[in-house]
Formats: structure tokens, C-alpha cells, sequence
């Protein structure tokens, strides 16, 4: 049985018609089910906890990547099905599913061709793909409790990264990218590398600072630990899916 | 066509100029590092030291290519390469051997097949001894 969860984003005039389009072709297929709207009062943990409750085993995210994200922290190390149909920008995490922008995610749903990948988690957040972490201060990352890496003190933020171009989200390791600024002379500019270090499990600090933003969007507070969660997620795939 | 193996890392370990690196440095995949690196470094596939590299550890790859300064034993199962330029103090083992002219080469070196065995056999055994007495 299928819950929808739409973006609260979907009540903009200009998604109407795709949005629309995209609910024909859902009963064209007979793809029913109940639908939940995101808004102020309404969160999507809460949501998705009711309906699995009440039997949903396949959890739609209907919108952006915010709804994708917020239906994951739901959702993730259950046996609950994550299907996406994107609508509206961003959508990156349907992009790298494979799965297409309106009518056609519906005809991948329909496929349900179901993959169990690995999930990211940092402090009480799980993501899919990247994360970015940004301190006032260079960062350290030690790595598995083997290894530290301290990062040059001109870049002071670190990338995430579970599924992305370069990213496996089934090997079952993170990846922590960072890469200096470009320095420029007159002559030219030389070209930064990036760093790569895998981890299954980084713990993050910055000396004595004591909170990093993530995402440029919310705040946690240092020494930060963030580690792979193998195979924790079941989510529903497109042929295009790079990985 | 290739695709990348599960429940394992594939792709390559970067670690750039300017980043450092302490501890046992253990890793799946190839390794490039241009920064510093202090402590161990262990991998089954190949490890490539830049000419900006520091390196105070022992290396044990498949295959070494090195390019910077390497203060430790170098076991390459395969290979071992020391570019024109490049600085190496400590002990080698590994099955094929080649020093380029300009590449400044400082300890013992024991080829083939058993003496790369033989050599590794006795790093673990001080590491393992290492860990006990730490232990204790």
C-alpha cells in the first residue's frame, strides 16, 4: 500500500499542471493510496509514522529534495519502501535514483525496481547523497578511530558524500571530500586537488569551536559524529541511476 | 560495463598537498598522497607518493611509486619505484626494483618474492609486540 507525502512547495500555482498530470497517470496505473500534505503544523515524521502504522509499505515523496529528506529521517532503518516522484528544483536525489521529473516517475514506481543502499547519518540527520559541513575553524576528521586528518587551515569545510558521481552508495563507506581554494598568481591559476578519505565512522572537531553548520541550513554542535548506515534504506530506482 | 563491487571501497584515497595525516592509515583502494602522512600506511593495491609528499611511516601496498620523501620501510609486493628527485630512508622489500637516476636511496633492499614475506612477517611481529606492550 502506497502513502504519498506531498511537498508543501506543491502548493505553488506553477507545479499545479504537473502535479496534476502526474495524479492522472498515478490512476491510470492504479497506483491509489492515501495523501498527506506537508505544511507549518504538519511534519513528515510524524506523518509517515501514522501511516506506516496503519499499513503503508511504500512511502512517496512527492516535490523537491526537502520532502525526499524529511521523508528519510522517517523512514530510514525500516523496512519501509522510499519511492520518489520529483516535481519542482531541486530534485538532485531522484537524479542520481534515476528516477525522471513527473509523469515518467510514476512509470518507475509502477517498475518498482527496488535497491537497498546505504544511508549517511550526522548527529540526528540522515542524507542520501552529500552533505556539507562548514565550521569557523579547519576541521579534523578521525577517521574509524585508526586514523586523524587534519584539513589545511584555507578550508574550513568538508563534503559528505554517500551517493554522488564519484560516490558508491553500496560499498558501504562515506567519503569525506575537501579542496583547498585555488590559488592564483599572475602567471595562472593553479588547479586544487580534491582529497578523498573513505570512512565508515568520522568523529569531527574544529579545536575548541563548538558548533559546525550543515548544509548552511541548521546547526549541531562539535565534536560531531557521522558514520555510514549500511544498507538501510529500500528505495525505488530508475534505469539512469548512477550507480 | 564495470561496476563498482558491494561491501567494499573501490575508488582511490586522495590526500592532497597541505592535509596531514596521523595513524594507522589503512585504506582498500589505490592511495595518490601529495600532503603528510605520519604512522603506517597499508593498502592491497597501490600507493603513488607525490614529489610535495612527507612521509614518516612504514608503506606496505602492492605497488610504490614514489616521487617525494619517504622516511620508513617501503614492502611492495609487486613494485617499487623511485622517481628522479625522490628520497627514500629505510628499508625495502619487493619483487621488481626500479631507482631512477636523480632518486636518492638510503637503507637495505631485499628482492624477491620470500624476503618481501620475510620482511613483512617481522614488521607485523613488531607492531603486534608494539600493541601488547601498549596493551599492558
Amino acid at each position: 500500500m502506497h502513502f504519498y507525502v506531498y511537498d508543501e512547495a506543491l502548493t505553488q500555482p506553477k507545479l499545479a499542471a504537473a502535479l496534476a498530470n502526474v495524479e492522472a497517470r498515478l490512476t491510470d496505473l492504479e497506483l491509489h493510496g492515501r495523501v498527506g500534505r506537508l505544511g507549518p503544523l504538519k511534519s513528515a515524521k510524524d506523518m509517515v509514522r501514522q501511516a506506516v502504522r496503519a499499513g503503508a509499505t511504500t512511502i512517496v515523496a512527492v516535490g523537491t529534495d526537502t520532502v525526499v529528506s524529511e521523508t528519510l529521517d522517517a523512514i530510514a532503518g525500516t523496512d519501509t519502501t522510499l519511492g520518489i516522484i520529483p516535481i519542482g528544483e531541486p530534485s538532485t536525489i531522484a537524479h542520481h535514483l534515476g528516477v525522471p521529473a513527473g509523469e515518467r516517475a510514476v512509470e518507475v514506481l509502477a517498475a518498482r525496481k527496488v535497491e537497498i543502499i546505504d544511508l549517511g547519518k550526522i548527529d540526528t540527520h540522515f542524507f542520501l547523497t552529500e552533505v556539507e559541513v562548514a565550521a569557523a575553524k579547519p576541521l579534523t576528521l578521525e577517521c574509524d578511530e585508526r586514523y586523524t586528518v587534519s584539513i589545511p587551515k584555507t578550508t574550513n569545510r568538508v563534503t559528505l558524500a554517500n551517493l554522488t558521481t564519484a560516490a558508491h552508495c553500496q560499498d558501504g563507506y562515506l567519503e569525506a571530500h575537501f579542496t583547498p581554494p585555488t590559488k592564483r598568481s599572475w602567471l595562472r591559476a593553479t588547479t586544487a586537488i580534491t582529497s578523498t578519505v573513505p570512512f565508515k565512522h568520522v568523529r569531527i572537531f574544529a579545536g575548541e569551536e563548538e558548533t559546525a553548520t550543515i548544509q548552511g541550513n541548521y546547526t549541531i554542535k562539535l565534536p560531531a559524529i557521522a558514520e555510514v548506515m549500511p544498507r538501510s534504506l529500500r528505495v525505488i530506482v530508475g534505469r539512469d541511476r548512477s550507480f | 560495463m564495470f561496476s563498482q563491487k558491494e561491501g567494499g571501497f573501490a575508488g582511490a584515497t586522495v590526500i592532497a598537498e597541505g592535509v596531514k595525516v596521523e595513524g594507522n592509515f589503512k585504506g582498500e583502494g589505490p592511495m595518490v598522497i601529495d600532503g603528510e602522512v605520519k604512522g603506517t600506511i597499508v593498502t592491497n593495491h597501490s600507493v603513488e607518493v607525490g614529489k610535495s609528499a612527507t612521509i614518516e611511516a612504514n608503506v606496505r601496498a602492492d605497488s610504490v611509486v614514489v616521487g617525494g620523501f619517504v622516511r620508513g620501510n617501503i614492502i611492495a609486493k609487486s613494485r617499487i619505484e623511485l622517481l628522479a628527485g625522490s628520497r627514500v630512508e629505510g628499508d625495502i622489500a619487493t619483487t621488481s626494483l626500479v631507482i631512477a637516476e636523480g632518486a636518492s636511496f638510503n637503507g637495505k633492499c631485499a628482492m624477491g618474492a620470500t624476503k618481501t614475506d620475510d620482511l613483512e612477517s617481522s614488521e607485523l611481529a613488531r607492531e603486534t609486540k608494539a600493541k601488547a606492550v601498549k596493551t599492558s
